[in-house]
C-alpha cells in the first residue's frame, strides 16, 4: 500500500512536470509562430500605416540590408510629428527584414556614439573605398614628396645659372625665379606631410577616416604657388633657350624639364584626388555633423532625404485645412535610388562664357552660388555632374570622354536658359549657340531638360530659335508672351511675374510627385500641346497657371519691364493671350529619328518654361517658424528631381507623390465648453458610477 | 464545463454585489477620463492614440485590484474549501475566476463609451484606430488578469496579491524600456518579445498584428493554466 | 459506502492519522469522535480530497478518492467547520449557484432548491443576503447546501458548533431526520451531541482510532463497577478487606457527608459478578450496607480514557484501545 501510494505521488509529479512543459512550450511554440506568420491590418481611414503598392515592390526587390538612421532634435520637433515619421519609418521595417532603424537624438548626451556607431557602419559597406582614398593620399604625398626634390633640383641649376650672369635685369630676374623655386620644398614637404595627416583624421570625435577633400583644401595654396612659380620659371627658361649662351642655354633647358614634370605632377596629383568620389562614411559624418537628416546606408551608397521635408505640413485650401505627408515617397525613392546600382550622368548645358566647373570638378565660385546645392544634392544621390559649355566648344562631350563605359548609363542634359546681359551680339551668338546645340541633342534621340525663358524676338517679328525643337514633341512654345498677374500692394495693384503653384495637371508621374507641393516659378511663358502632335509624339501638361481674370500672357512684356514694373497695364485681348490656363511645365515623348545614338525607343523631354527654377535663391528659399527653418518651395527640387528621374529612365525613383488627406480634427469649442466637458469626464461620470452602484446596492436590499 | 460558467457568472457578479467593482469603474472612469480631457483641444486631431497608449499604465493599477480577490479571498473567508470539495475541477476554478474577472473588465470597459459619444458630437473621429484601441486594451488586461489571478493564488492577503501582479508589471517595463537600451543587442531582440507597449502601441495607432493577438492570447491561457496547477499541486501537500 | 484501509498521513515529521481502518455502510450515522488535533478533520479531508494520503486506501461507493476525486466529490455533501458562505449573496443566490456547481440541470434546480429549503426549514429567509443571518439560520443553510444535489454521502463537521441550545435541538433533530438511507458522518469533539445522534462512534486521538462501535457496544467494553455504601468509621479496613477479595482489581473509596462510605469497586473480570463475595465480606465484617449496585462507566469517562495517551513509539498503544 504505501508502494502504491508513492507511485501515485511520483506519477502525479511526472505527469505534473510534463503538463507543465508541454503548456509552456506549447505557449512558446504559439508566440513563435504567431511572430513568423503574420498579418497586418491597418484599419486607419487614411491608410497611413501602409505602405503603397509601389513601395512595398520596391522593398521586395531589395537584396541587400540597409540601415534608415534619423537623426534630429527630438525634443523640438513636434512630438505628434516626431511620432508620424517614427510609424512611418516602422512601417518600413515591417514591410521588409532588410530595413533596420537607428535612432539619432541629438538632443541625448548618447547622440555621439550613435552617429559613430552609424559612420562606422557605413565604413564597413565602403572599406574598399576608403582604403582607395587612403592609397590615393598616399601616392600624392609621394608625389609632393618627389615635387620637392625636383623643386630643390631646380633651385640649385636655377642658382648655378644666376651665378654665370653679370648683374643686371636678367640676373635679377633668375635670382628671383630661383629664391621662389627654393621656397616650394618646404611647402610641397608640408604639404606631404598635411596629406599622409589626412589618411586617418577623425571625425566626430574618434572616426579616422581618409579625408581627400579636406587634406585638397588645405593644400591648394601651395599647389597653386607651385603651378604659379614653375610656370613662372618655364616661361623664363623659354625666353632664356630663344636668347642666352649655349651653356646658359643647357642649364635652362635642364631647368625646363625639371620644372614641366614637377609641374604636371601637381597637377596631375591635383586632378586624381579632386576626381575621386565622395566617400561615403565621410559624407554621412559631415552630414549627421551638419543638420538634422534622415539617411539610408545601403550597401553601394547613402542616400540622405532632408528632415524638414518629412515633417508634416499644413496647406491651406479653400476647403480647409489639409496635412500632407511627404515621408513614405521621400524614402522610398531614396531606397530606390539606393538599391539601384545606375548611376545616371547630368550634362549641364549653357552658353556662360566660361566653364562652370573646374578642372577638379568643382564648380566654379559664381555657379557654386547659383547652383551649388543643386549639384551637391544630386552628387549626394550619386549623379555625375558635367558641363558642356556650347561657347567654347560646340561638339557636346561624348562618352569616352565623360568615362561612360557602358550604354547603360543614362545620361540627362540639363539645358540652362540662355543668360542675359551684354551687348547684343554676343546675345546673339549665344541664343544662336544654344539653340544649335539643342538640335543637335534632339536630333541625337537624348533625354533633355529643357528650361524655357522669355524671347523679346517674336515682338520683332522673329522666332525664338531656342524653342523650334519643340514642335518635333508636339509643342509649341509662346515665349513671346511673358504671364503676368495683378497683385495687390500696399500702393495698388502692381503686375507680378512670379506665381506659387500648388496644384499640378494630370497624371504624369512627375505631376503626381508635384502635387500639392508649392512651387515658384518666375518669368514663364505659356508652352502649349499641339492638338496635332507628331506621329509617336505624345505630350502630357504637368503644371499650369490657372485661368484667371487676374493673369494674361503678356506680349509687350519688355516695354514693361523697361518701366520699372510699377504700373498694371491693361490686357491687350489683340496681342495679349488671355485665356487661360496657361500650361508652363510639360513632359513629353516621341519616336527618336534613325540617327539616334544611344539605342533607346523612346524620347523624352521636359520643357520648363520659367527663367528662374532651378537656381539656389528659388528652390532653398525657406523661412523660421518657432525655431524650426521650413522650406518655402519645395515644389522646385522636387520638380527637378522628378523630372531628372524620369528623363533618366528611372521611373521607380520618381516619388509616389504625397498624399494629402483629411484629418478629422476636434471642432472649435469656447472655454466654457471646454470646462464643462473636463469637470464632466473626470469628476462627473466617476461620481455618476459611485451613485449607480449605491442605487444597485440599495435596491437589492 | 457548466462549474466552470457557474463559478464565472457568481464571480462577475459579486463584483457588482460588493463595492470593489463600482470603486474599480469609477477608478478607471476617472483615470481615463483625464486623459480624454486632455486630448481635447479644438483644432488638434481628434485621435485616443495617446489615451490608449497610456492604457499601459492605467490598466497596471486597475487590473490588479480586480484579480486580487479572486482566490485570495476564497481561501481567507474558507470559502475555498467548499469550492474545493465540489465536482469543479481545478481547471473548471480557475477559468471560471478568470472568466468572470475578464467579463468585469469588459463592463468596465463599457461606460467609457460616453467618451466616443461625446467625441463623435465634438469631432468625427476615425472609428478605425479606436476599435483597434480598445481591442489592444483588452487583450492586455486579459494578460493582467491572467497574472493577477496567479499572484492571487498565491496568498489569502489580498494586498499582497495586489502588489505582487504590479511589481512584476513595473519590472516587466523597466526591462524593456531601460533594460533593453543598456543591454544592447541581442538582448534588447528577446526583450522586444515582451515588450507590452510596443505591442500596444500598434494597437494604439489602429494596426492590428495578428502577433500580438497570438501572444497575448497564449501568454494568458499560460498563466491561467499554472493557476490551474498551482490549486492541484495544493491538494497534493 | 466509504472504507478507509490502513491510511497514514505525514505531514513532514508530524504523523497526523496513523494506520486508520474503518467502513461505513449506506444507512449509517455515524460519529466521528476526539480531540482537537485527533486527526479527524485530516481524516476527513482525505475522504473529500482535499488532500491524498500518505499511503493506504480511502474510498467512497467503490470510487478512489484520489484517483477518481471528481466522481467522489459529485456524491458528498459537505458542510465544513467554518461553514464558509458568501456574504453578498441571498440565501437562494447562493443555493443556485451550488446546484450549478453540482450540475443539476436549470429544470430541476429550482425543485431542489425548494425542496431543501423546506427541509431545512429556510422558507422565511430565502430573499436575504447571507450577512444578514444568524448563526443558527447560516448553519442551516450551509446544510441545505451540501444537500442540494441529494448526496448518498454526507459528511457534517461540527455542526451544532456556536448554536444556543435550542438551535441546537432543532438542528439535531434535522439530522436525525435527513438520514435517511444516506451514509453520514458527523465530525464532532461533543460526545453528548454525539452519543444522542449517531448509530456508531469512532474514537479518535493522537491520529489512531481508539474505539469503534455502536454506544452501546462501547458502553459494554467500559469499565464495570460495583458502588457500595457502607456505615463504617474505619475505611481503611474495608478497604483492605475488599481487596483482598479475590477478582477485585482497584477500590476507590469517598467519605460521604452522613458518614456513610461510598467505595466504587472495579472487578478484574467483566464476567464475574462481585456482588456476592462483597456483600458476604460486608456481612463478615458486621458493616451496614444501604447500597449495592453494578455500575457502567459512562461513555464520556470511556472516552477521557481512551484519548489521554499517547501512541508508543512501536505505533502499538495503551491497553484500552479496540482490538
Amino acid at each position: 500500500m504505501t508502494r502504491t501510494a508513492a507511485k501515485r505521488r511520483t506519477r502525479y509529479t511526472v505527469l505534473a512536470l510534463i503538463l507543465f512543459s508541454a503548456l509552456t512550450l506549447g505557449a512558446a511554440f504559439a508566440v513563435a509562430l504567431g511572430t513568423r506568420y503574420h498579418t497586418r491590418l491597418d484599419l486607419t481611414a487614411t491608410r497611413e500605416h501602409t505602405l503603397s503598392p509601389r513601395t512595398i515592390e520596391t522593398l521586395s526587390k531589395l537584396d541587400a540590408d540597409h540601415t534608415l538612421v534619423i537623426s534630429a532634435r527630438f525634443q523640438q520637433v513636434d512630438q505628434r510629428a516626431l511620432q508620424r515619421i517614427r510609424d512611418l519609418l516602422d512601417a518600413f521595417t515591417q514591410a521588409s527584414p532588410r530595413i533596420s532603424i537607428r535612432e539619432i537624438n541629438l538632443n541625448s548626451p548618447a547622440a555621439l556614439d550613435q552617429a559613430e556607431a552609424v559612420v562606422r557602419i557605413s565604413l564597413q559597406n565602403h572599406s574598399d573605398a576608403a582604403q582607395k582614398h587612403a592609397d590615393a593620399l598616399t601616392r600624392a604625398s609621394e608625389a609632393l614628396e618627389g615635387i620637392a626634390e625636383r623643386t630643390d633640383e631646380i633651385a640649385a641649376l636655377a642658382q648655378s645659372l644666376v651665378q654665370r650672369q653679370q648683374p643686371g635685369e636678367f640676373r635679377r630676374t633668375w635670382n628671383d625665379n630661383a629664391s621662389a623655386a627654393a621656397a616650394i620644398p618646404p611647402l610641397a614637404r608640408e604639404a606631404a606631410e598635411t596629406l599622409r595627416a589626412h589618411r586617418e583624421m577623425p571625425i566626430l570625435a574618434e572616426v579616422l577616416l581618409p579625408q581627400v577633400d579636406a587634406a585638397l583644401t588645405a593644400i591648394e595654396p601651395t599647389l597653386t604657388t607651385i603651378d604659379v612659380t614653375l610656370a613662372g620659371i618655364m616661361t623664363l627658361c623659354q625666353q632664356t633657350l630663344r636668347t642666352a649662351a649655349s651653356e646658359d642655354a643647357a642649364l635652362a633647358r635642364q631647368v625646363l624639364s625639371s620644372a614641366e614634370r614637377a609641374r604636371d605632377d601637381a597637377l596631375r596629383t591635383r586632378d586624381a584626388l579632386g576626381a575621386l568620389d565622395p566617400l561615403d562614411p565621410l559624407s554621412v559624418a559631415r552630414v549627421l555633423e551638419a543638420q538634422e537628416t534622415v539617411l539610408i546606408l545601403g550597401p553601394a551608397q547613402t542616400t540622405a532625404v532632408d528632415f524638414q521635408s518629412l515633417l508634416p505640413r499644413r496647406l491651406e485650401d479653400a476647403g480647409g485645412t489639409r496635412l500632407r505627408m511627404a515621408g513614405e515617397s521621400l524614402i522610398s525613392a531614396a531606397i530606390a535610388a539606393s538599391a539601384n546600382p545606375v548611376q545616371p550622368v547630368l550634362i549641364l548645358v549653357h552658353a556662360e562664357p566660361t566653364n562652370l566647373m573646374r578642372s577638379s570638378g568643382r564648380l566654379s565660385q559664381g555657379a557654386e552660388n547659383q547652383i551649388g546645392m543643386l549639384v551637391g544634392r544630386l552628387r549626394q544621390q550619386r549623379v555625375r555632374v558635367h558641363e558642356w559649355p556650347v561657347l567654347l566648344s560646340p561638339l557636346p562631350p561624348d562618352r569616352s570622354t565623360l568615362q561612360i563605359a557602358d550604354r547603360e548609363t543614362p545620361i540627362v542634359w540639363f539645358v540652362l536658359g540662355a543668360p542675359g546681359g551684354g551687348q547684343l551680339g554676343e546675345r546673339i551668338e549665344r541664343r544662336d549657340r544654344l539653340s544649335t546645340a539643342i538640335l543637335r541633342l534632339v536630333e541625337a534621340g537624348e533625354s533633355i531638360l529643357l528650361t524655357v525663358g522669355p524671347s523679346e524676338l517674336p515682338a520683332i517679328g522673329d522666332t525664338d530659335p531656342l524653342v523650334q525643337a519643340l514642335p518635333l514633341f508636339g509643342i509649341t512654345s509662346d515665349s513671346g508672351r511673358l504671364l503676368i498677374r495683378r497683385a495687390s500692394t500696399p500702393q495698388g495693384p502692381a503686375p507680378a511675374v512670379d506665381f506659387t503653384l500648388r496644384r499640378s495637371t494630370g497624371e504624369h508621374p512627375i505631376a503626381r510627385a508635384l502635387d500639392a507641393l508649392p512651387t515658384y516659378l518666375s518669368a514663364a511663358t505659356p508652352l502649349r500641346p499641339d492638338d496635332q502632335p507628331p506621329d509617336g509624339a505624345r505630350v502630357w501638361p504637368v503644371l499650369a497657371i490657372p485661368a484667371s481674370a487676374d493673369t494674361w500672357a503678356m506680349a509687350a512684356w519688355q516695354s514693361l519691364l523697361r518701366q520699372g514694373m510699377t504700373r498694371l497695364p491693361n490686357p491687350d485681348p489683340m496681342r495679349d493671350d488671355v485665356e487661360g490656363p496657361w500650361p508652363i511645365v510639360v513632359a513629353a515623348e516621341r519616336t527618336p529619328p534613325d540617327t539616334a545614338q544611344n539605342g533607346s525607343t523612346t524620347q523624352r523631354l521636359v520643357a520648363v518654361a520659367a527663367a528662374a527654377w532651378f537656381t539656389d535663391a528659388t528652390t532653398q528659399a525657406a523661412s523660421q517658424v518657432d525655431g524650426i527653418v521650413t522650406r518655402r518651395f519645395p515644389g522646385n527640387d522636387e520638380l527637378f528631381d522628378a523630372s531628372f528621374a524620369w528623363l533618366a529612365g528611372l521611373d521607380d525613383q520618381i516619388g509616389a507623390g504625397p498624399s494629402v488627406r483629411d484629418v478629422p480634427r476636434i471642432a472649435d469649442l469656447s472655454d466654457a465648453q471646454i470646462l464643462a466637458m473636463r469637470w464632466a469626464l473626470i469628476a462627473g461620470l466617476p461620481v455618476l458610477v459611485l451613485l449607480s452602484g449605491l442605487a444597485f446596492r440599495w435596491l437589492r436590499g | 464545463m457548466t462549474a466552470c460558467w457557474h463559478i464565472a457568472l457568481r464571480e462577475y457578479a459579486s463584483f457588482f454585489r460588493t463595492s470593489i467593482g463600482w470603486v474599480v469603474i469609477a477608478l478607471y472612469m476617472l483615470l481615463m477620463g483625464i486623459w480624454v480631457a486632455r486630448a481635447i483641444i479644438p483644432g488638434e486631431p481628434a485621435s485616443l492614440r495617446a489615451v490608449f497608449q497610456t492604457s499601459q499604465i492605467l490598466l497596471l493599477f486597475v487590473a490588479p485590484a480586480v484579480s486580487m480577490r479572486l482566490l485570495a479571498e476564497e481561501r481567507r473567508s474558507g470559502t475555498i474549501e467548499t469550492l474545493g470539495t465540489s465536482p469543479a475541477s481545478d481547471w473548471a476554478i480557475a477559468f471560471g475566476k478568470y472568466f468572470g474577472a475578464l467579463f468585469f473588465l469588459l463592463t468596465m470597459l463599457a461606460p467609457t463609451g460616453l467618451f466616443l459619444i461625446l467625441l463623435e458630437v465634438i469631432a468625427d473621429p476615425d472609428y478605425g484606430p479606436i476599435a483597434t484601441g480598445y481591442l489592444g486594451v483588452v487583450l492586455l488586461g486579459m494578460l493582467y488578469l491572467s497574472v493577477g489571478l496567479l499572484f492571487s493564488s498565491f496568498t489569502q492577503n489580498q494586498i499582497v496579491a495586489f502588489l505582487g501582479t504590479l511589481f512584476f508589471f513595473l519590472i516587466l517595463l523597466l526591462a524593456t524600456t531601460i533594460g533593453a537600451t543598456t543591454l544592447g543587442e541581442p538582448w534588447s531582440e528577446y526583450l522586444r518579445i515582451l515588450s507590452l507597449g510596443a505591442r500596444m502601441d500598434d494597437f494604439a495607432r489602429g494596426v492590428i498584428d495578428t502577433s500580438h493577438i497570438v501572444f497575448f492570447i497564449a501568454i494568458s491561457f499560460w498563466f491561467v493554466s499554472l493557476t490551474a496547477m498551482s490549486l492541484e499541486f495544493r491538494r497534493w501537500r | 459506502m466509504i472504507e478507509l484501509t490502513q491510511v497514514h498521513k505525514r505531514f513532514g515529521q508530524v504523523h497526523a492519522v496513523r494506520g486508520v481502518s474503518f467502513r461505513i455502510e449506506p444507512g449509517q450515522i455515524v460519529g466521528v469522535l476526539g480531540p482537537n488535533g485527533a486527526g479527524k478533520s485530516t481524516t476527513i479531508r482525505m475522504i473529500t480530497g482535499s488532500m491524498p494520503p500518505t499511503s493506504g486506501r480511502v474510498s467512497v461507493d467503490g470510487l478512489d478518492a484520489v484517483d477518481d476525486s471528481l466522481e467522489v466529490r459529485q456524491r458528498l455533501g459537505y458542510l465544513p467547520e467554518a461553514n464558509p458562505l458568501y456574504p453578498e449573496m441571498s440565501v437562494t443566490g447562493y443555493l443556485r449557484y451550488r446546484a450549478g456547481l453540482f450540475g443539476i440541470r436549470r429544470s430541476h434546480r429550482a425543485a431542489a432548491i425548494n425542496k431543501v429549503i423546506d427541509r431545512c426549514w429556510l422558507s422565511e429567509v430565502t430573499q436575504r443576503r447571507l450577512a444578514h443571518l444568524s448563526k443558527g439560520f447560516r448553519q442551516r443553510v450551509g446544510l441545505a447546501a451540501a444537500l442540494i444535489h441529494d448526496p448518498p454521502v454526507l459528511i457534517l463537521d461540527e455542526p451544532t458548533n456556536g448554536l444556543d441550545p435550542s438551535q441546537i435541538a432543532e438542528t439535531r433533530s434535522l439530522i436525525r431526520d435527513l438520514a435517511g438511507d444516506r451514509t453520514m458522518l458527523l465530525v464532532s469533539h461533543i460526545l453528548p451531541e454525539v452519543e444522542r445522534t449517531c448509530d456508531r462512534i469512532i474514537v479518535f486521538a493522537w491520529g489512531e482510532i481508539r474505539a469503534d462501535g455502536t454506544p452501546d457496544y462501547l458502553l459494554s467494553r467500559g469499565r464495570a463497577t460495583i458502588v457500595l455504601e457502607a456505615n463504617t468509621p474505619t475505611p481503611e479496613a474495608l478497604v483492605s478487606a475488599l481487596r483482598a477479595l479475590p477478582g477485585v482489581s482497584g477500590i476507590e473509596t469517598a467519605s460521604l457527608d452522613d458518614g456513610w462510605v461510598r467505595a466504587t469497586i472495579e472487578g478484574k473480570s467483566r464476567e464475574t459478578d462481585l456482588r456476592e463475595p462483597i456483600a458476604r465480606a460486608c456481612r463478615d465484617a458486621n458493616l451496614l450496607v444501604r447500597e449495592l449496585r453494578p455500575s457502567k462507566e459512562s461513555l464520556e469517562s470511556l472516552y477521557l480514557r481512551l484519548v489521554q495517551d499517547e501512541p508508543e513509539p512501536t505505533g502499538k498503544s495503551k491497553p484500552g484501545a479496540t482490538p
